[in-house]
């Protein structure tokens, strides 16, 4: 076995990557942001129509939605800005990403367009959350 | 042991982040000549890649790629550690792929089974 960590020209730097998925410190309030963060979706997570997208990326691997009302998942959008479970990460002004925990169930929202403040969301599994969100669970 | 990693590139169509939609195509992964991403569908067709996009990929290996070469004992791994290719997220199929240093070597463990809800089932059982 060799000890990577003396003089290996593959020892990692000392400033680490913050991590994508690092629940943010002092999250920002709705009003503090660029504009309103929103729900819109995106067709690759689609299996099925609606009335934004009439054509579903049929080739998509993407974990698709639950079939839910588009007001549905911005009302779970809101609450998870407003419990403050949004990501250090941002873009924009706005966090990458947001979850709720909805019965056993969370979802992860993903921002697609930084100018607006557009998010799309799909399921994920408990592995996926920031490690201060899992502690909760 | 050879590691290939092939991206083909396609098209991003209707999605909406501008750089999932730019990195869009099939990835397919081999690691001494397996299939580490061979999939059923849920249509029954089986193929040895998947539909993903290229960024979560990159950004997942710009995050670990310090932690892939770092010994970490296996009774401290969490179940799913950041080193699981399953970890680059964003709601997209990847294959429960470790990468786990062991001494001078790098460890690639991986399992058959789904990646997230209802996507295609990895067909591969070999570790």
């Amino acid at each position: 076995m060799t000890d990577r960590k003396r003089g290996d020209p593959m020892r990692s730097p000392s400033a680490k990557h913050p991590g994508r998925r690092k629940l943010h410190s002092d999250p920002p309030k709705v009003s503090d942001l660029p504009k309103a963060p929103a729900y819109i979706g995106s067709p690759e997570h689609k299996r099925h129509l609606t009335s934004e997208w009439r054509q579903p990326q049929p080739r998509s691997d993407a974990t698709p939605c639950p079939i839910l009302a588009r007001e549905t998942i911005a009302e779970w959008l809101a609450e998870a800005f407003a419990k403050g479970w949004v990501s250090q990460l941002t873009e924009g002004g706005f966090p990458r990403y947001a979850w709720i925990q909805k019965d056993d169930a969370w979802f992860e929202a993903r921002l697609t367009n930084q100018g607006l403040g557009h998010y799309k969301g799909y399921p994920v599994s408990i592995n996926d959350l920031p490690s201060a969100l899992r502690r909760q669970t | 042991m050879s590691f290939v990693v092939r991206f083909d590139w396609g098209d991003g169509g209707d999605i909406q982040s501008p750089e999932l939609q730019a990195t869009w195509g099939e990835l397919r992964i081999e690691i001494a000549g397996q299939p580490v991403t061979a999939v059923q569908a849920a249509s029954g067709g089986a193929r040895t890649s998947v539909n993903v996009s290229a960024y979560p990929l990159a950004e997942w290996f710009v995050e670990n790629w310090f932690a892939i070469f770092e010994f970490q004992h296996a009774d401290d791994r969490p179940e799913t550690p950041a080193t699981n290719l399953r970890r680059a997220g964003e709601g997209m199929c990847w294959p429960d792929l470790l990468l786990a240093a062991e001494g001078d070597v790098v460890l690639c463990e991986w399992s058959s089974g789904r990646s997230t809800w209802r996507s295609p089932t990895f067909s591969w059982c070999r570790s």
